[in-house]
């Protein structure tokens, strides 16, 4: 598991993320939401290693972050950010195989590789040229290499961060990313998504974390988190939301039922 | 000792252009032995000239990028610019002697030569009257013509004596600009410490650039402050170029030389060279700037040929 | 040259696919490029010598000198003298260069990346300026090896002090930042234009000559103690390629998903800048600046071998090795008994092949 402790990152006398605490447990779906500008991104990339927080520290199964040796992280976690340019002109197979651990006899990994594919729907594209693939499909390739990550780290409870896995994705894909995100966390990972619609992460998430202006202001299950008066607050906007069970949803004002 | 005699015999059954063994110290102070001079590469256009003038041509196997006097060297085979020689371009003329202008090279080369029994020596570059004789003369021995070398040495010396006298007829020293190239209405010009330099010396001009070394960009108020009297271009590179365009620069416009419009284009091998026809280029250039002194025209030599006169 | 014909391509294995060479086809291609290059390199020459008179040295070479038949003696000479140190030059550049573009190119995430871009070569041409218009002379007095090893030694220190005002100038906190380097080389190019530019203004006629050519690149005076100079940077960079492969295909993805994927991103490009640095500096150092190869060479690659880095570096070095040694014997015959400047070749030939990849694949990206 993940866990920061009084991290902040201020550039430049602007305050990017105010000291904030955020454990990612195992087993669950952690969505982190909020209007952009937020520092959702900010913390996902200190939780994952990347940038390193002005104070506070991050620790993994208990270790310092920066302790740990980048090989040695990457088995304990993979991450999907958000661009996913590729400079040259790899293929899809090629793509996905650079997530994979070094060391993996050949026959694992090209099983390792044929199941990605096959998990995020590319399993007839694998000899394509990842620059001419839609969008879309550029993601869900990149995906594929961090399932590849994920399925030769050795251990089947790794964490998973996601930043925006559904933005440019159809509706189909979106639900099939959060489902694999899902499956990881049902084997045992801490997992955690930046998602933009709200809808999906209480969908998906066991748990909603919401931060605004660099703060985290609300951190509980979807039910009660997503509330009226949160989106009024957090977003400015007024908007209805509608229980059905344990169930939420967010609706246009004026359409909640009565 | 014996192999030595052995391998003398030979070289003397061989080839007719074997002389006794010399040993010479060239430019470099290096010691070099000389057995044989039946095939020379010679590098630097003063050498080949100097060749030719002794009337070994017929021994010259190769030449380098600047032997373009007589033209008939400019048909020997090319082993390109001086400074970079390829040991197997030069070996592969299978010379038996390199004669070459001080500073040729590189070092590298050089050495793998010697490693392969090519003698190579290096000629002392002239820079005056005095210069030119002991030039042509160190040339002369390392191709084992002692005798062919005197005279010619002893008839440059005698042109250059009669040219010495001719700039006592000089009154009034001119001033003269060197000009190397233009590029558009910008000067490339001639320093002092340049060969440029050194014949306007013997031709009894005074360099107008003197101030600057070497060949440079010139500044146009400099050019202008020093008010040449007389402009010299070399013909070869400057084809080109019109007088009108050279009066017409900014530097140039308002000097004396641009106001009697005196632009004198001159061969720039006959000029820089510094061999057997040096005493005739500065004769001619001095003859250029001072038109008024009628200065006579020095006996035609066999290495001058005619048509190097100059031309306006 | 070198390249297959496409029908020796190796069909995508699906539809859609791009038509590339297996690793096994490349490898073996470059591989016989080299010994084809090497072997005519040795047998061709402004000397014209029989093939059978080459084999005949090069074997009884094998014994030593002193076996070899004296009436070989002069072949020998220019065989063993010559031509040997040459070609082992022209492999050794052809090959580090290549393998430098390679590795620069994967670096900063851009096929028109290039160890000019950084400054690297500007650097050890200011020194060769240097050294070629005030040193020379001065250090010649001093000791004769000098006289002969000295420009070399000035340009590789100028590429290395050229690669650590890079490396300081782009690095913060720990950090190297690539943008910053590209800056800091486009500032290291200025600076080293500028030196250079004054050193062009103060020198003779004789020493602009020297310079000139020294900029156009050659390999002519190649002795085994240039060789030996670039012999273990070369090896260098040769080492640590194979290590730097992994890390520079994900370096592809981004530098922080090659962080994720658990690359060390910063030793990377510490290591990857100090060997591409060394085996500039030292390739600079012999063979003067040779134009367009560094950049040429692994984009050819990677139009038949695909881009992944464990085999375009290979694949590159050798591919440098042989191009590089083809268009030398191409040099020294072409205007025999005088030289050609090597730069101009491989400038001459690269710079189109440039284009025309350029049209090709905005051809093929439908752009």
């Amino acid at each position: 598991m993940i866990a920061a402790r009084s991290v902040s990152l201020t550039i430049r006398g602007r305050t990017i993320l105010a000291p904030s605490d955020l454990a990612l447990r195992p087993g669950t779906v952690t969505a982190l939401v909020g209007p952009n500008g937020a520092g959702k991104s900010t913390l996902l990339k200190i939780l994952s290693g990347e940038i390193r927080p002005g104070s506070g520290e991050v620790a993994v199964d208990g270790t310092d972050i920066r302790a740990i040796a980048p090989a040695a992280l990457a088995r304990l976690r993979a991450v999907l950010p958000q661009s996913g340019d590729v400079a040259f002109a790899f293929t899809v197979d090629e793509v996905v195989r650079i997530g994979l651990a070094p060391g993996i006899p050949r026959a694992t990994a090209n099983e390792i590789v044929r199941r990605a594919l096959a998990a995020v729907d590319l399993a007839d594209r694998a000899a394509q040229l990842s620059p001419t693939l839609s969008g879309g499909e550029q993601q869900r390739a990149h995906l594929a290499r961090v399932l590849a990550q994920l399925w030769s780290s050795g251990r089947g409870d790794a964490c998973l961060l996601l930043d925006e896995p559904t933005a440019s994705l159809d509706l189909a894909h979106q639900l099939l990313v959060l489902k694999l995100a899902q499956a990881q966390a049902a084997a045992g990972g801490a997992v955690l998504a930046v998602l933009h619609d709200l809808n999906l992460a209480a969908m998906a998430a066991d748990r909603v974390v919401v931060m605004s202006r660099g703060r985290i202001v609300a951190d509980g299950t979807p039910a009660q988190v997503i509330t009226r008066e949160m989106l009024g607050a957090v977003y400015g906007v007024s908007l209805g939301v509608e229980r059905r069970g344990n169930r939420v949803f967010v609706l246009p004002a004026g359409m909640e039922a009565a | 000792m014996q192999k030595l005699l052995a391998a003398l015999l030979l070289a003397l059954l061989a080839a007719p252009a074997v002389a006794e063994p010399i040993t010479i110290v060239d430019a470099a102070g290096r010691s070099v032995a000389i057995a044989d001079t039946s095939r020379i590469v010679a590098i630097g256009g003063t050498v080949t000239e100097i060749l030719y003038a002794l009337g070994v041509e017929d021994r010259i196997v190769g030449v380098d990028q600047t032997s373009n006097y007589p033209e008939a060297a400019a048909a020997k085979p090319n082993v390109g610019y001086m400074r970079q020689l390829s040991p197997e371009g030069v070996l592969s003329l299978r010379p038996s002697l390199v004669v070459a202008i001080e500073d040729s090279g590189p070092k590298d080369t050089i050495d793998v030569l010697e490693r392969a029994s090519v003698p190579f020596i290096l000629v002392p570059k002239a820079h005056d009257a005095a210069g030119v004789v002991k030039t042509i003369r160190f040339v002369a021995e390392a191709v084992g013509e002692k005798n062919k070398g005197e005279a010619l040495a002893a008839a440059v010396g005698e042109d250059l004596a009669t040219v010495e006298k001719m700039r006592d007829r000089i009154t009034e020293k001119r001033k003269a600009v060197f000009i190397l190239g233009m590029n558009g209405t910008s000067l490339m010009v001639a320093g002092s410490h340049t060969g440029a330099a050194d014949i306007f010396a013997l031709a009894g001009v005074d360099n107008a650039l003197a101030a600057m070394e070497g060949y440079k960009p010139a500044g146009d108020e400099a050019t202008l402050a020093a008010a040449p009297q007389a402009l010299v271009m070399m013909s070869e590179r400057t084809g080109g170029i019109t007088d009108d365009a050279v009066f017409a620069a900014p530097a140039l416009a308002a000097t004396p030389a641009a106001k009697d419009r005196r632009l004198i284009r001159m061969s720039g091998t006959y000029l820089l060279n510094f061999g057997p026809r040096t005493a005739h280029a500065a004769r001619d250039l001095a003859a250029a700037v001072y038109p008024d002194l009628k200065l006579p025209v020095l006996p035609a030599r066999p290495w001058t040929g005619h048509d190097d006169g100059a031309a306006h | 040259m070198t390249t297959a014909p496409p029908t020796e391509a190796v069909p995508a294995e699906e539809a859609g696919g791009p038509a590339r060479l297996s690793p096994a086809l490349a490898l073996t291609g470059a591989g016989i490029a080299v010994a084809v290059a090497a072997l005519l390199s040795l047998a061709v020459g402004a000397i014209p010598i029989p093939p059978s008179r080459v084999i005949a040295v090069l074997i009884q070479s094998l014994g030593g000198r002193d076996a070899i038949d004296p009436a070989l003696a002069g072949d020998a000479l220019v065989i063993l003298d010559i031509r040997l140190p040459r070609t082992a030059l022209a492999m050794l550049v052809g090959a580090a260069t290549a393998l430098s573009g390679g590795v620069m190119q994967g670096l900063f995430r851009n096929p028109l990346a290039d160890p000019s871009l950084v400054g690297v070569s500007a650097g050890s041409a200011l020194a060769a300026a240097a050294w070629i218009v005030i040193g020379g002379s001065l250090a010649a007095s001093i000791a004769p090896v000098v006289g002969t090893l000295g420009l070399p030694l000035a340009a590789f220190a100028g590429g290395l002090v050229a690669s650590v005002i890079l490396n300081v100038m782009a690095t913060s906190g720990g950090r190297t930042s690539i943008v910053g380097m590209l800056l800091a080389g486009i500032a290291i190019n200025g600076l080293a234009g500028a030196g250079t530019g004054f050193l062009v203004f103060i020198a003779s006629e004789q020493q602009l000559r020297d310079f000139t050519f020294w900029t156009l690149g050659s390999l002519a005076g190649a002795t085994w103690i240039k060789v030996l100079l670039v012999l273990p940077f070369a090896v260098a960079v040769a080492l640590v390629a194979p290590m730097l492969a992994r890390g520079l295909d994900a370096v592809a993805l981004g530098e922080s998903a090659a962080f994720h994927v658990g690359v060390p991103v910063e030793r990377l490009k510490r290591i990857a800048i100090v060997a591409v640095a060394g085996a500039i500096g030292a390739a600079v150092a012999v063979s003067g600046v040779i134009g367009f190869f560094g950049l040429t060479v692994p984009h050819i690659v990677r139009l038949a071998c695909g881009p992944g880095h464990r085999l375009l570096l290979p694949a590159s070095a050798l591919l440098g090795a042989a191009l590089l040694t083809l268009a030398d014997v191409v040099a020294r015959t072409a205007g025999a008994p005088a030289e050609v400047p090597l730069g101009v070749i491989t400038a001459a030939v690269g710079a189109p092949l440039m284009l025309w990849l350029l049209a090709a694949r905005r051809r093929s990206m439908g752009e």
